[in-house]
């Protein structure tokens, strides 16, 4: 039989200290995604039009848009907590977890911020 | 990365079957895990017949009398053979449970007894429990404090202190719980597990204890509490009814309150 010994108990590292921040981001943006899902859900299915038009000048109403902006940002930041989530779960070499979630973290920031700009663009459309 | 099955060389293979009397009237038959540490992997699955009517009633009693009657070369962890050392903590049916507690006549048919999962397996059902027992030393198990106790008694709690104890000190540190857990098997070397979890909220829920924000520092980290993923196969496992993922959740309620 292998022993188990204690140098290889990763546990004795300091705690990092940030770990419940990223708890609560995870239920407090899926309270957000709970509420701003079915709100445009049923915005959309009530808009009584499927042209593109339409669709384009509900969005770029400035308080649609900012809700929508809202769900955006909620939408990638649970997005990448989860992902991060699975990472440390079932990834265990500990440079490639690192490399895996700075990878998730750049993508998702990447995805929020050309989802804004869209709406952005869209808002300032002449 | 996890592995979804176990190494092939870890498989147990068919092994020896000991009958049973003929003349039986109650015959059980038990498949036990073996593991010869001197004769190396593959382990085996050894079945043996007993007559219910010459054995206790317990799955420990089955177990002690094929020891003594049949096969001296069982190995198993026993002591206290009512529920309270926790050394006879062993996977039956497929749950993790005591084998002293454990009725023969709880189990339908034919009973199959493992050693607790995802241990190293030292001989047959004895496991090596060094790492559960480290980690439930690293939530420092102990009264801290900074006040000096009282000169003339001992520090005293109202029955409402107490009472928070209750359902957190019965704990035997079995290991029934941490070992039942998915996300124990996939990070143990970093996730503490429920049963040190548990403790951690033991000591933090003592009115005596002094060293609550210290206690919460150290448990403040993605692997050693956060990895907990509320699977709740602990508190289904615990034999002594004690409900580990309340405590867990305990525990990430006061740190959100903190941060809040």
């Amino acid at each position: 039989m292998r022993t188990v010994r204690a140098s290889e108990d990763l546990a004795r590292l300091a705690p990092s200290r940030a770990a419940v921040g990223g708890w609560l981001g995870q239920r407090l943006s899926a309270v957000a995604l709970l509420i701003l899902v079915p709100w445009v859900v049923f915005s959309l299915a009530t808009i009584g039009s499927a042209e593109p038009e339409a669709l384009r000048a509900w969005v770029a109403h400035p308080g649609h848009a900012t809700v929508l902006a809202g769900l955006f940002l909620a939408a990638y930041y649970h997005a990448a907590l989860g992902l991060e989530v699975v990472i440390q779960d079932y990834v265990h070499p500990e440079h490639l977890v690192a490399l895996l979630i700075l990878g998730v973290r750049l993508a998702a920031l990447a995805g929020a911020l050309s989802a804004v700009a869209a709406l952005v663009w869209l808002v300032t459309l002449p | 990365m996890a592995g979804l099955r176990l190494p092939p060389d870890a498989r147990p293979r068919p092994g020896k079957v000991h009958p049973g009397p003929a003349e039986a009237a109650a015959p059980r038959r038990f498949v036990i895990y073996r593991f010869d540490p001197d004769a190396g992997p593959p382990p085996r699955l050894d079945t043996y017949t007993l007559d219910l009517e010459t054995c206790g009633p317990m799955v420990l009693d089955a177990l002690i009398k094929i020891k003594n009657e049949v096969d001296p070369t069982l190995s198993f962890r026993r002591s206290c053979r009512e529920g309270i050392c926790g050394s006879c903590a062993m996977n039956i049916n497929g749950r993790n449970t005591l084998a002293c507690t454990r009725r023969i006549d709880q189990y339908p048919d034919e009973l199959r007894i493992f050693p607790l999962p995802h241990r190293p397996v030292i001989k047959d059902l004895v496991t090596d429990l060094s790492r559960f027992y480290r980690q439930y030393a690293a939530v420092e198990p102990w009264l801290k404090d900074r006040t000096p106790p009282p000169p003339d008694r001992e520090r005293l709690q109202s029955p409402e202190e107490r009472a928070r104890l209750v359902g957190l000190e019965e704990c035997i540190l079995c290991a029934c719980c941490s070992t039942s857990c998915p996300s124990y098997w996939w990070n143990e070397a970093r996730f503490l597990g429920p049963a040190a979890l548990l403790q951690a909220y033991r000591w933090i829920q003592d009115s005596r204890d002094e060293a609550t924000a210290e206690r919460l520092d150290a448990l403040d980290d993605a692997y050693r509490l956060y990895r907990c993923h509320t699977i709740m196969n602990c508190t289904e496992a615990c034999p002594k009814g004690l409900d580990p993922s309340r405590a867990i959740a305990g525990i990430k309620r006061l740190l959100a309150l903190r941060r809040l």
